[in-house]
């Protein structure tokens, strides 16, 4: 071989490995290529915050003519660190007897030294899920790995077969259900068979029980015949290669798009149809931000979906509720009875969400076949005065049908966007009200306990879709501005010779706010209520000492709710040579440590590398006027301070008259995400109105202190 | 759903005597639950129990140990609900049970709506989980959570709960704690143990609790009205504060506590699979307590920690190299984890047990009083108790506060009282500040920390511990004071001294205007269990857990040239039977102003009756207001 051949040789060497390279997620691969590529993945110096680094992960997935899809999982994780070892020394695999049943086909684990262990499949163990709120028999696998060291990669194969419900999916968009709850994530949430334990019955651990059926129809999406994904390219530690491969039957094409970032991506077709690529490298970790934006926000993703449009789906929502709104004389005597004296449609509407919101408890069980994806008819919510969010909203749509009111069910995705490819990306479920002239009131009676609102503001700008027989498309519901939700502090008070504070409060708020304080005081524990005010007026001083407290019924929504305070802080001023000194309680409540505005309690960060989420727009109105001695005038006043922007906002000012101090203001949250580029200014924004209104004015004898 | 009036109601029980429910029920399985019958109005109970959620309106447990030493444990338990806050904490109840060892039968759950209508829980609401602490720990997963949902709840209805447990396999013997304290009013409550092998049961009736009355096959205690209250954690084991009962067919406590020392002994004998794991983190330590801190800290690394949702005792421990090998491990894994390193390096570590409060319960021998392992050993010449679940930071001799501990050693020496070790425990400041550069104040400090509060194991390292030590609690002082230089003066086990000098920069101010300083506390004061006391909180249910001991700060202030003081710390003085508490303010010949504050606990435990005097005492000693003004 000379050396021009030599040199086309090396040249096709090189061009066959970047080949191997670029196609490596389709070939198998030997042991001596993995063990390569954990060796290039790099180690914790390359990786300063990450406890594992995720070599590849590669799904591919297969999808049959009736939409039921077999996803084949093969993934590579290298430990980086002494705490990836403790994270990983345990395996979790979650599924859903009901809709998809998965096989944990090999476990290995590539030793730093070089050896390769098959672990030992036998010891796996089949659970029940853990599972809060939601008890649809969610399953999980878990198996425990011999003892790792830094170095060691761990490859898992899996084979999953069947579809995975959106509609209160684990992991992503977690806010659904479980915020308007004010708790953590729900957990996995697939649908699932009912218990099969009962009363009566011994109950006994179900290992095994999630035999693979017999025939695989319970795997075949609802939707018979479609498909659809929403597939994260980033997570919360690092990528080398994520991959995802779909191989489609002929004449059943897939729409898709790329959202938050770019990825690779091929299409090519073959004897059995398309076959779809797309796929990124070296992909960094998502930074844990406190009130980050969702993942389905930030996270690059790609969404496909067989559906032509979001009207097919809304078509088919609206058919597999056709027959389950049916009432009964029950249900019928209570829509009489909430409704009687009631003369708007509006009025009635309120009284049967109303109902809907506070006597159906969050709690869901498994009805069985369609549970995940379907509301519980209305009389077997009514029964049991529980369920989640659908059939909060399925006794909702029923109440009001009986009524007579023209009402369909709804999807949404609380939290989060929900992209314009008609893939199923909702983790919530709510009622639209058609009027005559077409258009739709949304409602909400999961997210509106507590709440004068129909729809509450904590859903605004959301995206929705509505079924209906026509068909509708994808919606979004309105801004609602912070004027709407403002929470407002009525503060009296008098501030002695001695320094000592008496005073009052009077709070109240407008929608949002009226909803956050109808729930912070309704839901309380009732002994611990004093406590709980007290708590709120530490901010003031942790001296304070409350003297009494009257608080609003929080089910009666013809009253506004309020909150009155009377209190007092011994030597709250500081009273040295003739002067007095001292902040306003009011803005103190507002800005302390648990401060009213909860927007303040958001700026911790001084930078985000991700938007802020906080839900709500909001605002706090302060109206104070606290007396002081006689013959005493403020040293220097800082008279107005007042600044605009495009999140936030605030207009405060202090004036003193010889006989009080006086506070007024108002501050403002414009929006409910603030861009990681607009954070900085919305910090500054909010953190300059906290330094102004809780700046202590001093005062002294007219003429100069002592 | 029936209604609760028909025909065919089965009146078993009313609810004013629901001590005559538990005999019957524990006497035979039930096949069908009848209805309770007798149930008092929604109104009638409410306008009784105004301020409350809920209301318990009977619960009994029933205990049997059978002639095959078999324990059943059957509880029986109905609450009106008034509030959303109760149908949230009772109506999805879960039940904890070991399915590897236990079964689990639900016998009612069912619902009294307020008008009489009766709402069984059916087959879909009985759902079993794997406890979240558990999703990832699949050795522990035999321990399962039943998740009860009562259906047709609304406010005012009535939920029943009734099941049993039943242990599969025999037990040594059986034994338990039983606390009457509840969140919520309870009308009465019962518990009873007996059963043909339950005929040599001792128990004692502590806190109140009233005493034992004999039944034909055991014995039974009956508590009528508790109060409910909102659990606050303070620190302190409710078995001090409220009724408690203990029982145990144990024939003593050696017995008891040979078996369990044994039991951890035994799975942490073998030492050879950790070889070279110890002896890589012991290699070049020549000093014996040098290597068992550092065997410490690699078994506390080397395993995570799983929030075991069942009892101390009530899984045997596994095997040290499994402990190892999964990668996680309850508390009393760790501590045979631990034991099994120790050994290897040549230790002989002992298991101690410590109680989980200060009540004591004489001889009836039940284990369930203890809620820590720990372990001891002796390096130079000194006994070590180590926290398997804990950094050693402190010397854990100080730390029981009043409780008990034993040595699983075959002597098994009963200590109770560990608190008088205690009064030694002192935190001292003492500091100067004088007008420094620059308009600044440069301070010098002395800090005397003894007992409980010596760092000498957080700072005793070679790198950088003590510098950061210091610097981390300098930087605390006068909102961020900046460490110049320091000196330790003593550096002993039971007490460290250090001197330090600082710098406090005084923020730029124009002719009049303030800078508001607190006078600060003690280094590392919260060791006291100061901190457990909300002080705006006026009530408090719960005990408050704090350690005997002595803060004391000493302020001596001479301004910074250009500012002037405006105002001190108020003076006062609290005594009483909880503690004592200070603050004054004098005048030296040279001029400057010293502010003194001291702190005083008398005692490990504070009741709830006593919380105001605890507060008193944390007021006082908060008079802390420093004002400097620019001149």
């Amino acid at each position: 071989m000379n050396r021009r051949q030599a040199f086309h040789v090396y040249v096709l060497l090189i061009a066959g490995g970047i080949l191997v390279a670029l196609t490596a997620c389709a070939a198998a691969q030997t042991d001596g290529e993995i063990r390569s590529l954990i060796a290039t993945a790099g180690d914790a110096k390359d990786y300063p915050d990450a406890a594992v680094v995720s070599v590849f992960d590669r799904m591919d997935v297969t999808v049959e003519e009736s939409g039921l899809a077999h996803y084949r999982h093969h993934t590579l994780t290298k430990i980086l660190t002494e705490t990836g070892v403790l994270q990983q020394a345990a395996l979790r695999f979650d599924y859903d007897p009901a809709s998809n049943f998965i096989n944990i086909e090999s476990i290995r684990i590539f030793r730093k030294g070089g050896i390769v262990e098959t672990v030992d499949l036998a010891s796996l163990r089949d659970l029940f899920a853990p599972a809060m709120m939601i008890y649809w028999g969610a399953r999980m696998k878990v198996v425990g790995l011999p003892r790792l060291e830094v170095g060691d990669a761990v490859e898992v194969r899996t084979d999953k077969k069947g579809f995975e419900i959106a509609y209160l999916g684990a992991g992503e968009g977690d806010g659904g259900d479980a915020q308007a709850l004010g708790v953590g994530g729900v957990g996995a949430g697939w649908s699932a068979m009912a218990g099969d334990i009962g009363v009566g019955q011994k109950v006994a651990e179900a290992a095994g029980a999630s035999q693979e059926a017999a025939d695989d129809s319970r795997y075949i999406p609802p939707m018979r015949g479609s498909f659809y994904d929403v597939v994260y390219f980033r997570d919360s530690y690092p990528f080398k290669e994520k991959r995802y491969d779909l191989h489609m039957p002929k004449d059943k094409p897939v729409q898709y798009e790329v959202y938050n970032g770019t990825l690779y991506s091929a299409q090519k077709f073959d004897d059995k149809g398309t076959h779809y690529s797309w796929w990124l490298y070296d992909i960094p970790a998502i930074k844990e931000e406190p009130r980050s934006a969702e993942t389905p926000d930030i996270a690059t993703k790609l969404v496909l979906s067989t559906l032509a449009s979001w009207q097919e789906k809304s078509r088919w929502f609206a058919a597999i509720h056709d027959t389950i709104y049916c009432d009964n004389e029950p249900i019928r005597k209570l829509v009489k009875d909430l409704t009687a004296g009631l003369k708007a449609d509006v009025d009635k509407v309120e009284a049967l969400q109303h109902w809907s919101a506070q006597e159906i408890r969050y709690s869901g069980l498994s009805m069985g076949k369609g549970e995940g994806y379907t509301h519980h008819p209305g009389k077997m919510s009514f029964c049991d005065r529980c369920g989640v969010c659908k059939d909060k909203a399925g006794m909702l749509v029923t109440l009001m049908r009986t009524a007579g009111y023209d009402v369909w069910p709804a999807l949404t995705m609380a939290g989060a966007r929900v992209e314009e490819v008609p893939a199923d990306q909702f983790n919530h479920s709510v009622v639209a009200w058609r009027h005559k002239d077409g258009t739709f009131t949304m409602l909400d009676p999961t997210w509106v306990p507590y709440s004068n609102e129909l729809w509450s503001s904590a859903e605004s700008e959301q995206n929705y879709v509505i079924g209906t027989p026509e068909g509708e498309g994808l919606m979004e519901t309105p801004y609602s501005p912070p004027e709407n939700h403002v929470l407002k502090v009525i503060s009296r008070g008098a501030v002695d010779r001695n320094g000592n504070l008496t005073g009052t409060l009077h709070l109240e708020g407008t929608n949002y706010m009226d909803q956050r304080m109808r729930r912070w005081l309704g839901t309380h524990k009732r002994d611990d209520l004093r406590a709980y005010v007290e708590g709120w007026l530490a901010s003031i001083a942790p001296t304070v000492e409350v003297t009494k407290i009257a608080i609003g019924d929080p089910l009666d929504f013809k009253k506004q709710f309020t909150l009155d305070v009377e209190y007092r802080v011994p030597a709250y001023a500081v009273v040295a040579g003739g002067t007095l000194d001292f902040a306003s309680p009011a803005w103190r409540l507002g800005f302390g440590k648990a401060p009213l505005l909860n927007a303040v309690s958001v700026v911790d960060l001084e930078k985000r590398a991700y938007p802020l989420f906080i839900w709500n727009t909001q605002a706090l109105e302060c109206d104070e006027s606290i007396s002081i001695p006689a013959g005493l005038k403020p040293r220097e006043l800082s008279k107005e301070f007042a600044r605009t922007g495009d999140y936030a906002a605030y207009a405060m000012e202090r004036s003193c008259d010889g006989k009080a101090v006086k506070n007024m203001g108002r501050v403002l949250v414009k929006h409910r995400t603030i861009p990681a580029e607009a954070y900085p200014g919305f910090r500054s924004t909010i953190k300059a109105a906290g330094d102004y209104g809780t700046q202590r004015v001093v005062l002294e004898r007219e003429g100069g202190s002592r | 759903m029936r209604n609760a009036y028909g025909a065919f109601i089965i009146v078993l029980l009313f609810v004013g005597a629901a001590f005559s429910l538990a005999a019957p029920a524990r006497a035979q399985e039930l096949a069908a639950s009848p209805a309770l019958a007798g149930l008092p109005s929604y109104k009638t109970i409410e306008a009784r129990y105004p301020g409350s959620d809920g209301v318990v309106l009977f619960d009994s447990l029933v205990i049997t140990f059978d002639k095959d030493n078999h324990i059943a444990k059957r509880r029986h338990r109905a609450v009106m609900l008034f509030t959303d806050n109760a149908i949230n904490r009772y109506g999805d109840p879960r039940i904890l049970f070991s399915s590897a060892t236990q079964e689990l039968s639900v016998i009612t759950a069912r619902v009294y709506m307020r008008d009489g209508t009766i709402v069984d829980t059916r087959k879909n609401g009985i759902n079993q989980t794997t406890p979240f602490a558990l999703d990832h720990a699949p050795d522990y997963a035999d321990w399962q959570e039943t998740v009860v949902t009562h259906v047709g709840i609304e406010k005012g209805c009535v939920a029943e709960l009734h099941y049993v447990i039943r242990d599969k396999a025999p037990s040594p013997w059986l034994s338990g704690v039983e606390i009457f304290s509840s969140e919520d009013p309870v009308e009465v409550r019962v518990l009873e143990v007996g059963g043909p092998g339950a005929s040599n049961l001792k128990s004692a009736s502590l806190n109140g609790a009233p005493a034992a009355e004999k039944t034909a096959d055991g014995v039974c205690w009956t508590v009528r009205d508790i109060a409910g209250r909102t659990p606050f954690d303070g620190g302190a084991w409710e078995g001090d504060c409220f009724p408690v009962v203990s029982y145990s067919t144990a024939a003593s406590w050696p017995d008891v506590l040979s078996t369990i020392g044994a039991g951890i002994t035994e799975k942490s004998h073998d030492t050879s699979y950790f070889a070279s794991i110890v002896s890589s983190a012991t290699n070049d330590l020549q000093n014996d307590e040098d290597q068992v801190l550092a065997i410490h800290r690699l078994a506390l690394d080397r395993v995570s920690s799983v929030r075991a949702p069942f009892g101390l005792f009530a899984a045997e421990p596994r095997d040290a190299q499994r402990i190892y090998e999964s990668a996680y491990a309850s508390p009393i894994d760790r501590a045979v984890l631990l034991m099994a390193m120790l050994r290897t390096a040549g230790f002989h570590p002992v298991p101690a047990l410590v109680s989980a409060g200060s009540s004591w319960v004489g001889d009836a021998a039940a284990p369930e009083i203890f809620n820590t392992v720990l372990v001891a050993v002796r390096a130079s010449y000194n006994e070590m108790l180590l926290d398997p679940q804990a950094a050693y930071e402190h010397n854990f001799a100080f730390g029981p506060g009043g409780r008990t501990l034993v040595h699983l050693d075959g002597k098994y020496a009963i200590i109770h009282d560990p608190a008088k070790n205690n009064i030694g425990g002192r935190s001292t400041l003492d500091l100067v500040l004088k007008s420094g550069a620059d308009g600044s104040i440069a301070g010098s400090g002395t800090a005397v920390l003894t007992g409980l509060f010596s760092p000498y194991y957080l700072i005793k390292g070679t790198g950088n511990e003590a510098e950061d030590f210091v610097k981390a609690r300098v930087h605390a002082l006068f909102n961020g004071a900046e460490l110049m230089s320091w000196n330790p003066q003593a550096l002993d086990r039971n007490e460290v001294t250090i001197a330090f000098a600082f710098t406090v920069k005084l923020p730029d101010k124009g002719p009049g205007e303030r800078v508001y300083l607190t006078v600060p506390r003690p280094f590392d004061a919260a060791l006291s269990g100061m901190d457990r006391v909300r002080v705006e909180r006026s009530l408090s249910g719960d005990g408050t857990a704090t350690m005997p001991c002595r803060l004391n700060v000493s302020c001596t202030i001479d301004p910074p040239t250009g500012w002037k003081i405006i105002s001190l710390p108020a003076e006062s003085t609290v005594k009483n039977e909880v503690g004592e508490a200070a603050v004054s303010v004098s005048l030296t010949p040279d001029g400057t102003k010293v502010c003194k504050r001291t702190l005083v606990f008398n005692s490990a435990l504070v009741r709830p009756a006593d919380y105001a005097k605890l507060r008193a005492l944390l007021l006082a000693f908060g008079e802390d207001r420093l004002v400097l003004e620019r001149e």
